[in-house]
């Protein structure tokens, strides 16, 4: 898959990407969410009431140290300055796709990419946030989630049957070959008292 | 005139467009909430203005008698201003919160491609559910008496893992592994569907790779089973021939 999107071309911002393209032309990537986020946050931090000096402080170290690394097999995100978090995930276990925006990202041009795997928490287990291309993402991990392509599309399931198939088949020769040396050896033994042998063959 | 303010409203909100479906699947079918949904809402939404006129006349009667008790000129201003604003607010805010209802019934669209379903829904807070087919674990169908008066239905569609109600405001009650087709007069076509497109996938739908299914263990194909006898057999043989061969 890796050189399939390599050679994929890059299409243009905004424009309807192709069935199974990927918005990164080359991967792993680093994003680093755009500068409006900051303006979202610090917004969002002044809804928090009398706390909100402490929450600016922790969403603005938030911003400048969040990263997003989109690689081949998953993504990871990792942010935080004295306590780091990294989270990370695989593209096949993804469960659903959320993809949520209030009134103020909406104006900043913004939405939340909330991706869900199989796991017992209440909230997202990663949001993607402050990146423009918001679409582009979702469709991007839709594309990469478990069910979005047809089995016979996986590359290579046919191939993997067919060599699946040929141990089998060279086993059973083996074996054959085996049986042939025994039955050969057992016949060179000295001659007399072969009589037995017809009786259980 | 409700035309003129909605597309006023939705380019206010900054509304994106109808979704589109989740891509490289061919659609099936695009679904909306039933007509009868809109009602269904607006009882709940007259219901609840009743009560809040109720509350404010409540609270109309106990100025009035306070206003008697009170001397002094200026508390009565400011609880004259207080009657007022709140009489001034109840009513601003009835169109207003009917328009929100209105569009809330609108802007819904209930996707099914061949390979997943897109649920979009909301004005303020607007939310998008993207899943696949593959990841579905159960697919209910919920319905209360008035629902079942007006012929409604919520089909709720769930994938695998936990956690209670969405902490952020995500539709009411509506924990992040669920989907709701809500309000739609054929949820029994929809649940088909779904379950037909379910069926075709055997495994667990908890991210297992999309391969095919593991070969069964070489032993158990019969020409190999064959040979694995046929090389006992000569064995047993030689080791009896050894046996009745004189000691040389």
């Amino acid at each position: 898959m890796s050189t399939e999107s390599a050679t994929l071309p890059v299409p243009a911002a905004g424009a309807q990407l192709p069935a199974g393209a990927t918005p990164f032309p080359r991967l792993p990537v680093t994003l680093q969410p755009d500068p409006r986020l900051l303006t979202y946050y610090m917004l969002s931090s002044l809804v928090a009431g009398p706390g909100f000096p402490i929450l600016m402080v922790y969403l603005y170290f938030r911003y400048h140290t969040l990263r997003y690394v989109v690689e081949e097999e998953g993504i990871t995100m990792r942010w935080g300055i004295l306590f780091r978090r990294e989270v990370s995930l695989t593209y096949a276990r993804i469960q659903d796709i959320h993809l949520n925006s209030n009134f103020v990202e909406r104006w900043l041009g913004l939405a939340k990419v909330q991706v869900q795997t199989a796991s017992g928490s209440s909230t997202a287990e990663m949001t993607v946030e402050g990146l423009p291309q918001f679409e582009a993402i979702r469709d991007f991990l839709y594309s990469r989630m478990r069910g979005a392509r047809d089995r016979a599309a996986v590359p290579g399931a046919g191939a993997a049957a067919e060599l699946a198939g040929a141990p089998a088949r060279e086993l059973t020769e083996v074996l054959r070959e085996i049986a042939a040396e025994v039955r050969e050896l057992r016949r060179a033994l000295p001659a007399p008292r072969r009589t037995e042998e017809g009786g259980h063959v | 005139m409700f035309e003129a303010i909605k597309a006023w409203v939705l380019r206010f909100l900054r509304v994106p467009a109808e979704p589109t479906a989740p891509e490289g699947g061919r659609v099936i079918r695009v679904f909306r909430a039933g007509p009868m949904y809109f009602r269904y809402k607006l009882a709940f939404w007259a219901l609840r203005q009743l009560a809040t006129a109720v509350g404010l006349v409540g609270g109309l009667l106990f100025v009035a008698m306070l206003r008697r008790e009170i001397p002094y000129p200026a508390v009565d201003l400011i609880l004259a201003l207080v009657e007022g604003f709140a009489w001034a607010a109840f009513l601003a805010q009835l169109p207003f919160s009917f328009a929100v209802l209105r569009l809330d019934y609108e802007m819904r669209w209930y996707i099914l491609s061949d390979r997943s379903l897109r649920i979009r829904e909301g004005i303020l807070s607007v939310r998008e559910k993207t899943l696949t087919f593959a990841n579905i674990q159960q697919v209910s169908i919920q319905q209360n008496p008035l629902q079942r008066l007006l012929g409604l239905a919520d089909v709720r569609v769930a994938t695998a893992g936990g956690g209670s109600g969405g902490p952020h405001g995500q539709g009411v009650g509506e924990s992040m592994h669920e989907a709701f087709f809500r309000g739609v007069d054929n949820a029994d076509e929809i649940r088909g569907v779904i379950a037909e497109r379910v069926r075709l996938h055997r495994d667990t739908g908890l991210g297992d790779p999309d391969e095919p299914e593991p070969l069964a263990p070489a032993a158990a194909e019969p020409q190999v089973l064959a040979a694995a006898h046929e090389l006992h057999r000569e064995i047993r043989e030689l080791r009896r021939a050894f046996a009745s061969a004189p000691a040389a």
